[in-house]
């Protein structure tokens, strides 16, 4: 017996099944969550947001129709939260804020930095791999990170994330590439210790 | 030799087969797209690194915040709840919107409003209670068998409306109340913005300390009543600080103030806070908040559908109609999970209210303290939350004009009976009981609850009184 698949879980949450429902949220969590953790690198916001992704979904649940992948359709709706939420709160941390916990100890990226081994050749630890990627990623143009971040929630290919942003297939690739060659200059000689 | 256009899309497996196959001939023998596919797959690999954990609770606690949220309350006229700031006509700006009204033999009053939408309740918006801390207290609804709630369509249908119809305030206070009240509402206010403490509290000065909540949501409601809210007014930095403070002291389970002594009447007050600044103003960020009180509320509620003073204590008429005064105003404010425990607690109440319509505190037939405040504060409740407008006017034949020594009962007894063939009665005994008592501070002397609520409290609920006329009425 095979698992249902998302379109006749949503189809099951527009008759009231919220058990259903569940299972959506259970299964698409993670990557959402992720796609905004990694705009906000604040686990309770992109908790929050994430939360109301799926509670905007459940709730306009009679309007879900079957001809559209889910998770096109949840991307969509998590993409139109996170305009939202730059317009009208002028509060988008895209970039890596100071003050921030960046670990799992609570530590800022200043804790952390200052903190960090000063031998070049030493490999780095995990914390400080994490502040240094994120920044590089928050330094990426809005519209290539839309693109890396959406590509790399749960493998998204090409044509989804171009229906989710509403590009043309050829931009998806010419951004994606331009975000990947970004990422190489700005991790450059950092690779080796990185990995 | 010609290398890979597009190495990326080689990594992440986006070429087609024959693509696939004929780029994986020529990175095997390719040293330099060998190592560019190195460092991709590298820098791919950091991205994802950055992966979180979701929690481990997460789609179980989020399908059930999504089965609580429901389609919008229509209310006919509702949506277009106006928010109206009154101000002398001294500094303020040009594009207000209406003149000059001259008043009474005092002198000449002169009001100004300005029109401010509820453009954030868009038409068709759902509205969504996303309570963390929410407990699950459905269960324990008394109320399945009693007709829900209605919005009032007549009574109290305008509910707010008159704060957002100049005109239609100064007509109200010609009528009713005059310059004197109006003079004395200004006076009081301006006394309590004086009180305010850095934090946003006000103290129950003379009263008892844990009664700081009371004190507060008390003096945010004097504010409320008078159009003023935490985004415009006069006095809106006084309300935006109370409303913060009355949030900070917000709980884990969504109560309000301190959890021993008068735990729900302080709780209800400041959550009728809450409510009515969000109803006024639409500013969602209140949302969250007030959807936790609102929870909490419900869920302290007795097995006979009313509340005590705290959770699993004897209800009470009073506390009852605190509470159902902040669930409807809350139910006004878009909050959908309020409505429901107003149908069971309205039951509550005609339980306790004898055939002439006077209302018992606990026990039907027993009036400790006389049934003048229980029967005040019952029938305007049960007013608020739909009370056919004959059956109003016939209970009202019961009301006691209020006097000087208990704003509480003034409050409710002015309430209760506007609109209905008693009011000419309450009016005159609010004006003549109430004004003389006001100092000329602008403070109101001590009635007989000061000893838990200060004189703070004392003056907002004398205040709230003195409001009556603009504050709820159809």
């Amino acid at each position: 017996m095979t698992e249902p698949g998302d379109a006749d879980l949503m189809l099951s949450v527009k008759s009231g099944d919220v058990r259903s429902f569940e299972i959506l949220v259970g299964r698409h969590q993670r990557p959402l969550i992720n796609y905004f953790f990694r705009m906000t690198w604040d686990r309770q916001a992109a908790e929050d947001m994430a939360q109301e992704v799926f509670i905007r979904i459940y709730n306009h649940a009679k309007d879900y129709e079957p001809q559209a992948k889910f998770t096109t359709y949840m991307y969509r709706v998590a993409r139109n939260l996170w305009i939202d939420r730059i317009r009208h709160e002028a509060h988008a941390p895209r970039t890596v804020s100071l003050d921030a916990p960046v670990d799992s100890e609570g530590d800022t990226f200043h804790d952390v930095v200052s903190n960090a081994s000063p031998a070049p050749d030493a490999r780095m630890d995990k914390d400080e791999r994490a502040v240094i990627v994120r920044k590089a990623i928050g330094e990426l143009p809005e519209e290539q990170q839309q693109v890396l971040l959406l590509a790399e929630s749960k493998g998204m290919k090409y044509q989804e994330v171009a229906e989710v942003l509403g590009i043309p297939l050829g931009t998806v690739k010419s951004r994606m590439h331009a975000a990947m060659q970004k990422l190489k200059d700005l991790l450059s000689g950092k690779l080796e210790n990185l990995q | 030799m010609t290398h890979i256009d597009d190495l990326v899309a080689f990594v992440r497996g986006e070429l087609g087969d024959a693509e696939l196959a004929s780029a994986r001939e020529h990175v095997a023998g390719c040293k330099d797209c060998a190592d560019e596919v190195k460092t991709l797959e590298a820098v791919f690999g950091l991205v994802r690194a950055t992966e979180i954990e979701a929690p481990t609770n997460f789609a179980h606690v989020t399908a059930r915040l999504a089965a609580r949220t429901v389609a919008p309350v229509k209310r006919k006229g509702w949506d277009r709840v106006a928010y109206i700031v009154t101000r002398p006509i001294f500094g303020y700006p040009a594009w207000a919107v209406s003149a000059a009204v001259h008043l009474f033999a005092l002198g000449t009053l002169t009001l100004v409003a300005v029109e401010r939408s509820q453009k954030k309740q868009a038409a068709g918006e759902k509205l969504t209670v996303i309570d963390r801390r929410a407990t699950d207290f459905g269960s324990r609804d008394p109320g399945t068998n009693v007709p829900e709630i209605q919005a009032p369509t007549g009574e109290f249908a305008l509910f707010l409306g008159n704060r957002g119809d100049a005109n239609a305030r100064m007509e109200l206070l010609r009528k009713n109340g005059g310059a004197e009240t109006a003079a004395a509402v200004d006076n009081a206010l301006g006394w309590l913005a004086s009180k305010q403490e850095k934090d946003g509290s006000w103290p129950a000065d003379g009263g008892q300390p844990a009664y700081r909540t009371a004190a507060t949501g008390l003096a945010a409601l004097a504010f409320l009543g008078h159009g003023e809210s935490h985004l415009a007014g006069e006095h809106s930095k006084n309300v935006a600080a109370a409303l913060g403070w009355l949030r900070s002291q917000q709980g884990m389970t969504g109560r309000i103030g301190p959890d021993q002594g008068a735990v729900l009447p302080q709780h209800s007050i400041a959550t009728a806070a809450l409510a009515e600044a969000l109803a006024m103003t639409g500013d969602t960020s209140l949302r969250e908040t007030l959807g936790s009180a609102v929870s909490y509320l419900a869920g302290s509620r007795s097995p006979r559908g009313g509340w005590g003073s705290s959770l699993g204590s004897e209800p009470d008429s009073v506390t009852t109609s605190w509470a159902m005064t902040a669930l409807r105003l809350a139910d006004a404010a878009g909050i959908e999970a309020a409505r429901a425990p107003l149908a069971s607690a309205a039951a509550y109440l005609e339980s306790l209210t004898s055939p002439e319509g006077l209302t018992a505190l606990r026990d039907s037939g027993v009036y400790p303290n006389g049934p003048s405040t229980t029967t005040a504060a019952a029938l305007f409740a049960r007013r608020f939350t739909g009370l056919e407008a004959a059956e109003a006017t016939r209970r009202s034949a019961v009301l006691t004009p209020p006097d000087g020594s208990d704003y509480t009962a003034a409050q409710f007894a002015a309430l209760a009976s506007i609109c209905t063939p008693a009011w000419d009665a309450s009016n005159a005994a609010i004006k003549n009981a109430l004004l003389p008592r006001q100092n000329t501070d602008g403070s109101f002397k001590a009635d007989k609850w000061s000893g838990y609520g200060g004189s703070v409290a004392a003056t907002a609920m004398a205040t709230l009184a003195l409001e009556t006329y603009y504050r709820y009425p159809a």
